[in-house]
């Protein structure tokens, strides 16, 4: 079992620094173009600050859709988060990229929405619900959204932050606030889960 | 990499795509979030106005100091949405389907209803108008005083101290009032012909009481900012949950009380005694405007979360997850009162050198809509002062 542990976490390392290597190479020119357009937006530009959205936007609503689960929500907390990055657009590092700075705020806003409902309500989304608004029927890999489906939402959310937009264990703690410890075994656990359920379905 | 994770990556990277429409939404939203800047470059010859206007603006801060000119610099504030007809200042419009409004703004007192009564400008503490509008309670000096539909004075009362707050209740029978006295505030009722004054409570907190709408309890808020229900007529206390709220409101069917908390974080419960819920927002609130009911079953509440005034409108029945509905046109909001048609309230802001009340549509708990402002009632220079207090019936 030990043995197991460490064999995992050797495997999710290699498979992290190639991404971030390959992202590095394939990014730098937009990264350069994102600054640019940062600066811009900063003194004002609308013009820039929609080609900020327009590239931002795709990513951020499917992390939001793949939290929460509700296409209404998602777009709340998407539209939420555009707003108050670009409310503070003048206080951001544009040194810095802007995507973490937007995904902290959508991912976070999505766990406390969801935390929300949950303490209001006792339930979370069914996994047919999730399956509905993913619109799983069309996916080439029904039994993977399924797996994705059971998990709960706080797993879920560091899966999305790690698979779909490609964050590290220590970023997302930072991102989110929580101790790495917490992440790496929320991680861990939902992969076990990812794939005890995908080895029962299979 | 585990065969798991390119699975998983594939199937979330395949999730599918919103509604354009609800993107093209957010899109104009966010980007009317942007911070009004000025221009990063200029031409050069803007320079040569600029100095000017420097020199111009110089020799009026100079003016300013002497109380010569009424000077004012800064950020601007974001424009209203719309192009209305520009209504003179101080003429109140009472929305469509509502009797009345009163706003206090700078110590006195604008109003206007549908019976007929119209006040401009005159100096009271704090307003009230009854149910339907046919009368409105003032604070003058240390009196209470109730003026009917002909402008007359129906009745007064010697308070013996300021009157803060006053809650005429849905029967209007009897109305709630605070009077401070010294250090301390009290919470009294009197009957709605100015006869039987009797104290409810010698130390309360300044926060506008709330009447149920059977008028047979009203809450409040203790001085040791505990919440407090009183029957009425007894002015028995009755049981309720222990928390510290900054207000109260009852909600105008049934007898849902709900509190607002007091700390950094918004917390709000909503109960009955014997059914309820607490909520607790994960956004920091500065200050607490206004706790009102938008519907039977939709409690809006009001807060300023720093820089902006935001606004979380839930349903009740069923508990909906709290929704921001911020808007971009109004980014601060000094009062709000609910008006008696549902899913509209007015609210109080400041734009530009003027104080406005405008009429707000309240979007369904869940939907995609922000708050819409939709009319200005009332115009009023800034100097007149914030607008304290709104009631509208």
């Amino acid at each position: 079992m030990e043995v197991l542990a460490v064999e995992r976490r050797t495997t999710r390392t290699a498979f992290a620094v190639g991404d971030r290597t390959d992202q590095r190479v394939s990014s730098l020119d937009s990264q350069r173009g994102e600054q640019r357009l940062v600066r811009r937006a900063q003194t004002g530009s609308r013009a820039a600050a929609a080609e900020l959205f327009e590239l931002h936007w795709p990513a951020a609503r499917r992390a939001a859709l793949a939290v929460t689960g509700r296409h209404a929500m998602a777009d709340d907390v998407t539209q939420d988060a555009f707003e108050r990055a670009f409310a503070r657009i003048a206080s951001f590092d544009a040194g810095r990229p802007f995507a973490p700075w937007l995904h902290r705020i959508v991912v976070n806003r999505a766990i406390d929405l969801l935390r929300q409902e949950r303490r209001l309500t006792d339930i979370d989304n069914t996994p047919d619900e999730l399956l509905a608004a993913w619109d799983a029927d069309r996916c080439d890999d029904r039994e993977a959204l399924e797996a994705l489906a059971h998990l709960t939402h706080d797993r879920r959310a560091v899966v999305v932050m790690r698979h779909l937009l490609g964050y590290h264990p220590p970023e997302i703690a930072e991102m989110l606030g929580v101790p790495l410890g917490t992440v790496n075994s929320r991680l861990a656990r939902a992969l076990n889960d990812l794939r005890e359920h995908l080895e029962a379905n299979g | 990499m585990t065969d798991i994770d390119p699975r998983v990556q594939r199937a979330l990277e395949n999730l599918p795509e919103g509604d354009p429409a609800a993107r093209a939404r957010a899109r104009q939203s966010a980007l009317d979030a942007l911070p009004l800047t000025r221009r990063a470059h200029r031409p050069r010859w803007r320079f040569a106005i600029a100095a000017s206007v420097g020199a111009v603006l110089l020799a009026g801060t100079a003016l300013a100091a002497t109380d010569r000119l009424d000077l004012r610099l800064g950020k601007p504030t974001l424009a209203k949405p719309t192009v209305v007809a520009e209504q003179p200042f101080g003429q109140v419009t009472v929305p469509n389907g509502a009797e009345g409004l009163a706003v206090v703004a700078g110590g006195r007192l604008w109003l206007k209803t549908a019976g007929g009564l119209g006040v401009q400008g005159l100096a009271v503490t704090t307003a009230e108008l009854s149910p339907n509008a046919l009368y409105v309670a003032v604070g003058i000096d240390d009196s209470l005083v109730a003026m009917a539909p002909d402008g007359r004075r129906a009745w007064t009362h010697d308070a013996g101290g300021r009157v803060t707050e006053v809650a005429w209740a849905p029967n209007p029978i009897v109305v709630a009032y605070i009077v401070r006295r010294g250090a301390r505030h009290e919470l009294r009722v009197i009957e709605g012909n100015g006869d039987n004054d009797r104290l409810v409570d010698a130390d309360v907190g300044d926060a506008r009481p709330s009447w149920r709408a059977d008028t047979l309890a009203l809450a409040y808020v203790g001085a040791d900012g505990l919440a407090r229900v009183v029957n009425y007529p007894s002015l028995a206390a009755t049981p309720v949950a222990k928390t510290s709220p900054a207000a109260v409101a009852y909600a105008p069917v049934g007898d849902l009380l709900a509190q607002e908390g007091r700390g950094p974080r918004l917390r709000i419960r909503a109960a009955t005694p014997t059914t309820g819920f607490d909520l607790e927002l994960g956004v920091r609130i500065e200050k607490l405007v206004g706790l009102v009911w938008a519907a039977p079953d939709t409690l809006v509440v009001v807060g300023d979360e720093g820089p902006q005034t935001r606004l979380w409108a839930f349903s009740t029945t069923p508990v909906l997850y709290a929704k921001s509905t911020g808007s971009r046109f109004l980014p601060t909001i000094d009062a709000v009162s609910a008006s008696p048609t549902p899913r509209r309230l007015a609210v109080g802001v400041p734009v530009g050198a003027q104080r406005q009340v405008w009429e707000v549509a309240v979007p369904e708990p869940g939907s995609d809509q922000r708050l819409t402002p939709e009319r200005v009632l009332l115009r009023l220079p800034a100097s007149t002062g914030p607008i304290e207090v709104l009631s509208i019936r």
